[in-house]
């Protein structure tokens, strides 16, 4: 289970402040927000990588108190800085995170990535795809129990999303997965979301009812969600609206509402 | 117990050219310690050890402070590493900092013995080409007994660099943009308390300087003093020379490394117990 509690997380000497009141996770769900709104920031805070104010509990204990706690496990690209090339991150990993080399090779083999050809490459010499599925199969190859997935689908082509999804639902019972891809949403439908609008969380509300909803300016009654958004108030309502659906991803929200 | 960090640090550092490159460039100074230097003739049957010596510890003093710089950087970029596998992993401030420490060990201790092969067979070419004729062995550490106490002195400054890298990482960690610098200061201090011992120091200095202390020991083990001594340059240069005499007894020049060892180690610790993540990019400076 993961918990946070009157979270605010501040980046960038207070540039950019992320908050989060309250959040409480059993399961696996679906965070959503377009680039920059504080998704990534939020998974840092939970992984124990920037500091926040509030509690983050996960699995009963504090991130801030954490030792030892093998069975989470992140994807943040900053965290696989720790060795140079792959085949190191596989040595390290394996004896500091568990990590099981077999299931790495099979989940890569899954994913239609020879291991072979990025055993020796450096990280940063990965291509963004091959750097995003690298990283996951590395996630996934500990068998955690409480998953923290930043952007698994950026970058990757249409065919492999299909493969990274049915893993994301196969490994782990609880976690989080950040995307702004709205059309890989289908496959999460019995997931509940969270929608992180300008460093701010909302939610969560079910998969499926965000894809039956749209968007619309101003409070409504009976609305699923109210988001604030560029000094604006709008609604999250069922049949009405903007489709979320539609939109494709949560990039071009910003666009469609001011537009 | 699984060693993966330490396995990890100390093949891809065998497999940096960094590494070498530090190792093979430390001979430069042997290189013209036998060629461009030389001990006056008259000498040489005398001294070809304390000189070879002199030329040798520089180069054993010299090489860790460059393997430190490579760790510097290793060390930068996996805070974030750090701080999550601290909580979500098996990392503890000990295995971290042990890792580092052996790894630290075994990669210079490789480098220092190949250089010192290489060195010997420098410094022997060195005398046949001032066509001075010493016996090879001449050129070794003063007995089975000097030898076990250079090797431990050489080990003394390995582990001794590996405490000043942890500091150091402390304070790159604090400045990210002058890490370039920061991680040239072991060198530098090498180049500087080296020189230092051009001049007769008194027994003070070398009690408080660790550095100093560590190529005393290094000098006088290699050379069969009864004692770290006072002054380790053979100034040759001149012609004239300089009489080294014992002024410390090992075991306090040992202790003087060890204890700032030992602290600058338990800062290390310390630290490692609140690494968050410092993006590499603040390193840039502009």
């Amino acid at each position: 289970m993961i918990e946070a509690n009157n979270i605010k997380i501040s980046v960038g000497n207070g540039a950019f402040t992320v908050n989060a009141t309250n959040m409480s996770i059993n399961g696996k769900v679906v965070l959503l927000g377009p680039n920059g709104s504080g998704k990534t920031t939020l998974l840092r805070a939970m992984s124990g990588l920037i500091p926040y104010e509030g509690s983050i509990r996960i699995n009963g204990v504090d991130v801030n108190e954490a030792k030892g706690l093998l069975e989470v496990s992140s994807n943040l690209p900053e965290i696989y800085h720790i060795a140079y090339n792959v085949g190191g991150l596989l040595e390290v990993l394996s004896d500091l995170k568990g990590l099981n080399p077999s299931s790495f090779y099979e989940i890569m083999r899954r994913l239609s990535i020879n291991p072979r050809d990025v055993l020796r490459k450096p990280i940063y010499a990965l291509s963004a795809g091959q750097s995003v599925l690298t990283r996951l199969a590395l996630t996934l190859a500990s068998n955690p129990r409480v998953m923290l997935i930043d952007e698994p689908f950026e970058n990757v082509d249409p065919a492999r999303r299909s493969i990274v999804v049915s893993l994301l639902l196969e490994y782990g019972d609880e976690g989080i997965i950040t995307t702004h891809e709205l059309d890989v949403l289908k496959a999460f439908k019995g997931f509940n979301a969270y929608l992180m609008i300008e460093g701010r969380l909302h939610g969560p509300l079910r998969v499926s009812d965000l894809l039956e909803s749209g968007i619309v300016e101003g409070k409504v009654k009976d609305a699923l969600l109210t988001v604030d958004a560029s000094g604006k108030t709008y609604s999250i309502v069922k049949g009405n609206g903007i489709k979320f659906g539609e939109l494709g991803s949560l990039n071009r929200l910003y666009g469609v509402l001011t537009g | 117990m699984r060693m993966g960090l330490l396995k990890y640090l100390v093949t891809t550092s065998l497999r940096s050219r960094n590494m070498w490159f530090w190792g093979i460039w430390s001979l430069f100074w042997v290189i013209m310690g036998a060629f461009l230097f030389k001990v006056p003739p008259i000498y040489a049957k005398y001294l070809a050890r304390d000189y070879m010596d002199s030329w040798t510890v520089f180069v054993f003093a010299y090489m860790p402070s460059g393997v430190v710089i490579g760790y510097m950087y290793s060390l930068i970029y996996g805070t974030a590493g750090v701080a999550y596998l601290r909580r979500f992993g098996r990392l503890t401030p000990l295995k971290y900092v042990g890792s580092y420490y052996l790894a630290m060990l075994i990669v210079s201790s490789i480098l220092s013995a190949i250089t010192y092969v290489l060195a010997l067979i420098i410094m022997y070419a060195g005398y046949r080409y001032h066509g001075i004729d010493v016996p090879f062995s001449s050129l070794f550490p003063n007995g089975s007994l000097g030898a076990l106490g250079f090797m431990g002195a050489v080990s003394l400054n390995i582990v001794f660099m590996t405490s000043l890298l942890l500091t150091l990482y402390i304070v790159g960690l604090r400045l990210p943009k002058y890490l370039s610098r920061i991680s040239f200061i072991p060198m530098l201090l090498v180049f500087l308390f080296f020189y230092l011992y051009f001049i007769k120091l008194n027994k003070i200095v070398i009690l408080v300087s660790p550095i100093t202390a560590l190529i005393g020991l290094m000098y006088s083990t290699y050379a069969g003093f009864n004692g770290v001594v006072n002054t380790v340059m053979l100034n040759s240069y001149n012609g004239t020379l300089m009489q080294p005499s014992a002024i410390v007894p090992y075991w306090e020049a040992a202790l003087t490394v060890l204890l700032w060892t030992i602290a600058l180690t338990s800062i290390g610790v310390k630290i490692v117990t609140s690494i968050r993540y410092a993006p590499p990019e603040e390193m840039r400076e502009f």
